[in-house]
């Protein structure tokens, strides 16, 4: 019997016994999986970055000349800046076609609704190589664009458009697309409809509403579409090679070829782990941005 | 166009009451409604187009690759069919992307219950651990394995690409798992429990057969990944045994056959199949979580 | 089997949720912990269940320690709030299953089965699914799955908060019956105070962590502990005041504002008896015949509070004599009665019942009254905290 009227003192009660909590048993297959098929093998990539390697073999200890090599190179610096450039350029693109898309789609219900979206996963159903056959057969020289200038009489001669710059973009843009249609829908149906209410209550055109009420709040949740549309965009490779045709040069193409047909592996290595870096990098740097701009629409409203 | 019934009450073009803009506006609104309506068909245009003309072009007559077709017949796909290498590399595909989810299934299930019933030291560190492979390009992980194989000395082989492949697809069908997961009930395993079933039995019998729509949703999510990977098959292919992706990549390089219109039909039909079948299991809450 | 709780208490990381407690429910009783949210009553029959560990103190069955045992191994017996049936499992199969894990022959298994559903009337539905059963039908079922395994205990948390309340007072009453008829001992969690006065032996009314009284219905109705209890169970006028030495026939009074109330010099129910939590002496019967307020001890002077049920009160016109003037503040039509607030000169508001066919209609804001004690009810003083004792056995 005890008496529990009276002062009731937390202390009363003994702390509870902490039983150590290690991972548990049923994490552990997969946790090695990762660290053996994932973990290992990446520090091995990037010890071949910084080890003297001639060509698939290891020859020598720690050593920067591979980096100096790629970092003094003209040509790797015109690559890279060549695969920042179209990522961006790709990224913007989308952000333009996204938009309208995805702002469509926050204003349509049903079964229309239910089949933009299907359309816009339309991508995805197919893999990266029967991506690029669809746009061989819609750029090439007896494809659908050309047929379309040339019996309109619009041109005389078939126009060039694949296996150059701007066949690789069409073709990234599309695939890259539905990743930064999906956030924004999200960025957009997170704004709250009085915003946009008052603004119009105010008479203020549905231009005006669109980029100065709705555009700013969107920014948090375009930024998830950016960075996504941005890496998936620079580090690309199905399409860069078979879109791009042999003269054209990505730094994933670069890599393969260092790894396969050159057997340089020590460059192969050294150039994916510039790619990681810089990918992360600009991440990061666009992730700060953002913030910035966030920042900067709050003020506004 | 947009159907005025179908434009949501109360959205930016249609805001009951308050006052009308002036018509000044009124004509701005219109136009800008034309443009912001034209980018976004010109998008739709370019997000279907590509799917529905390899569809029609399979049915193409000629000996190379061109639109708008010549006529229509099922030429390509008897080539199709009687393309041993095609053929043999799709079986390849197959059972590399089959052994690869059995393997993630077997892998994610149980670590996917330990995460949302456990708690741990470290357990959201190890949750984004395990999803790495998620956030980093295919081609890196391709030649990381490529690297360390060849380093440890083993030779490449179709066993060394399903467990490249498990490695990328093991995050799906876990985030899936999870997410299937995070709705169960606990009371039922309670109850369980609490009628003398030991954990064994629970997962069994009450768990499992909860998670089965979640798990088909992850596997058939993870053998499409398997299925048309080429980044991380290129590097880890061996020699006399190609994954279909990787047939078609040199397929495609060096001459350009008009059998790849046919296979591409093929695999887009495959592919729908497979979704509207795993939705279909799966139910609606699979489209929730991915 | 009797259960019985030594010293058990949980805290959550520095939140206290079950101060040290002991318990005893004896071989075939129905024990209702009852208290608001929060006040620990489901993590009480969880950590019976097994599924919560305590921080300190032991569980037995019986003569068993089961403190450390796992929850598949307590041979008790949970029904859920939820009910918890398997969804992909038929009615058969759900009441099944605990045999199953036991590993009977399937001859014994269907025999047992069948007994059970004929136990609670739901053999026609043996080969239905939980989504196509009604609340109540659900329950059964659940009921059932639980007593195929013959466990010696038996633990509902809050299982009739699901259902309307028609429903649920037939399920009381069935339920009650069932359980009674197998004749399990129970332990019952609610925060429905009427469901636990009609179903219990004895109720176990928690407050914030720890138990405040331990006692028969009656017990907890008339006879209070605190003021907890007693605003707790069934509406009540807690009037302050204080006991004052002297007055008619030698005894004590209750003095509050300028009125006063003579304690019965007799009513002294003797402080060691009834603060081990024994039964009331037999003398309950007689005492309530008389009028008078009854209290624990001896009427020790000082600040106390008087419970006054509202249907001990009753309402005079403003002409009489008996009885405190007031004027009606509040009303509610319950249907059965109506339920005054009557605010009494120099004094509290008070409560007051009146059944429908004792008045002759609503009485009207405003109106004056007098406010008089039922002669034959007993009134009762609400022992100080420092005195009171909270018998757990």
């Amino acid at each position: 019997m005890t008496a529990a009227g009276g002062a009731l003192d937390a202390s009363l009660i003994e702390p509870e016994r902490r039983r150590f909590r290690a991972i548990p048993a049923p994490l552990l297959p997969a946790t090695i999986m990762m660290i053996i098929l994932l973990v290992a093998p990446l520090a091995v990539l990037l010890s071949y970055s910084v080890l003297e390697v001639n060509g698939a073999a290891v020859e020598g200890g720690i050593s920067f000349a591979t980096f100096g090599r790629l970092l003094s190179s003209r040509y790797f610096w015109f690559l890279f800046g060549r695969t920042f450039a179209i990522a961006l350029g790709v990224t913007l693109l989308c952000l333009v076609i996204g938009y309208p898309i995805a702002f469509l789609i926050t204003r349509v219900h049903g079964w229309l609704r239910a089949v933009i979206l299907v359309a816009v996963a339309a991508p995805l159903l197919t893999s990266g190589i029967i991506r690029a056959f669809a746009w061989i057969v819609i750029l090439g020289k007896q494809g659908l664009v050309n047929f379309a200038l040339t019996s309109t009489g619009l041109v005389d001669e078939p126009v060039s458009l694949l296996f150059q710059v701007r066949s690789v973009v069409i073709g990234m843009t599309q695939l890259l697309l539905p990743f930064m249609v999906i956030p924004l829908i999200s960025a957009i149906q997170d704004v709250p409809a009085e915003t946009t209410h008052a603004a119009r209550n105010l008479g203020a055109s549905e231009f005006r509403i669109f980029w100065r009420v709705l555009i700013p709040q969107t920014v948090p949740g375009a930024a998830a579409g950016i960075t996504l549309v941005f890496a998936l965009g620079y580090s690309e490779f199905t399409l860069a090679m078979l879109l791009g045709g042999g003269s054209f040069n990505y730094l994933s193409i670069y890599i393969y070829d260092s790894m396969t047909s050159l057997l340089d592996w020590g460059r192969g290595a050294a150039a994916a782990a510039l790619l990681l870096a810089s990918s992360l990098l600009t991440v990061v740097i666009l992730n700060l941005v953002v913030r910035r701009l966030t920042r900067w629409s709050r003020q506004i409203n | 166009m947009v159907q005025a019934d179908q434009l949501e009450r109360g959205a930016v073009g249609g805001a009951p009451g308050g006052v009308p803009p002036a018509p000044r506006t009124r004509a701005a609104d219109a136009g800008w409604r034309i443009i912001l309506h034209g980018v976004a068909a010109i998008g739709l245009i370019m997000l279907v187009v590509p799917t529905l003309i390899i569809i029609i072009t399979s049915f193409d007559t000629r000996n190379f690759i061109g639109f708008p077709p010549a006529g229509f017949a099922l030429e390509r796909f008897d080539r199709l069919v009687h393309d041993q290498a095609i053929i043999d590399a799709a079986v390849t595909s197959l059972s590399v992307a089959v052994a690869a989810v059995l393997l993630d299934v077997v892998l994610a299930v149980p670590a996917a219950i330990a995460f949302v019933r456990r708690e741990f030291a470290g357990k959201s560190f190890l949750l984004a651990f395990l999803q790495i492979p998620l956030m980093l390009p295919g081609i890196v992980i391709g030649i990381a394995l490529l690297i360390f194989i060849s380093t440890i000395g083993i030779d490449l082989s179709l066993g060394m690409l399903v467990l490249g492949h498990v490695v990328l697809t093991f995050p799906f069908v876990l985030r899936i798992t999870m997410s299937r997961m995070e709705r169960a009930d606990i009371a039922l395993e309670e109850a369980a429990r609490n009628l003398g079933a030991s954990r064994l039995v629970v997962f069994g019998r009450i768990q499992l057969p909860y998670l089965a729509p979640g798990i088909v949703a992850g596997a058939a999510f993870a053998f499409l990944s398997s299925f048309d990977n080429l980044t991380v098959s290129l590097f880890l292919t061996p020699v006399g045994d190609m994954t279909l992706p990787v047939h078609l990549f040199f397929l495609m390089r060096y001459d350009l056959d008009p059998v790849v219109a046919a296979v591409a039909t093929v695999q887009v039909l495959a592919t729908l199949t497979i979704i509207v079948v795993g939705l279909r299991v799966a139910g609606e809450d699979a489209i929730v979580s991915t | 089997m009797e259960i019985v709780l030594t010293g058990v208490a949980k805290s959550y990381g520095d939140q206290p949720a079950l101060y040290p407690l002991d318990l005893t429910v004896k071989e075939g009783e129905f024990v209702t912990l009852l208290g608001p949210s929060g006040c620990g009553k489901t993590t009480l029959l969880r950590i019976i269940a097994g599924f919560v560990t305590p921080n300190q103190g032991r569980v037995y069955l019986g003569d068993t320690d089961i403190t450390d045992r796992p929850a598949n191994r307590r041979e008790v017996g949970l029904l859920f709030q939820s009910y918890a049936l398997f969804p992909h499992m038929t009615v058969a199969q759900n009441v099944a299953f605990g045999l199953k894990v036991r590993r009977l022959s399937k001859r014994r298994l269907a025999e047992q089965v069948e007994r059970m559903l004929d136990l609670v009337s739901m053999s026609e539905y043996a080969g239905r699914y939980p989504k196509q059963l009604s609340g109540g039908q659900q329950q059964r079922v659940a009921l059932a799955r639980i007593l195929a395994i013959e466990p010696k205990v038996l633990l509902l948390d809050e299982p009739l908060s699901a259902l309307d309340r028609q429903l649920r007072i037939q399920m009381q009453l069935e339920l009650a019956r069932l359980i009674a008829e197998v004749g399990i001992t129970t332990m019952f969690v609610t925060h429905d105070q009427e469901e636990a006065l009609t179903m219990s032996d004895r109720i176990a009314v928690m407050d914030r962590g720890t138990i405040a009284q331990y006692d028969t219905p009656g017990e907890v109705y008339d006879h209070p502990s605190s003021e907890f209890v007693a605003s707790f169970i069934g509406r009540s006028n807690l009037i302050k005041g204080q006991v004052v030495p002297g007055g008619a026939a030698g005894g004590a009074q209750f003095r509050f504002g300028p009125h006063s109330l003579p304690l019965r010099a007799d009513a002294a129910r003797g402080a060691a008896g009834l603060a081990d939590g024994a039964e009331p002496p037999e003398a309950a019967g007689g005492r309530a015949a008389t009028s008078g307020i009854g209290h624990r001890e001896g009427g020790t002077a000082g600040e106390r509070t008087l419970l006054v049920r509202p249907d001990h009160l009753e309402l005079l016109p403003a002409t009489a004599t008996a009885g405190l003037p007031g004027t009606v503040a509040t009303f509610q039509d319950l249907g059965e009665a109506f339920i005054y607030g009557v605010d009494v000169a120099d004094g509290p508001q008070l409560t007051v019942r009146v059944p429908r066919g004792r008045s002759e209609g609503l009485l009207a804001v405003g109106t004056p009254v007098r406010v008089a004690l039922n002669e034959a009810a007993a009134e009762w003083l609400i022992p100080a905290p420092a005195d009171s004792r909270v018998g757990a056995s």
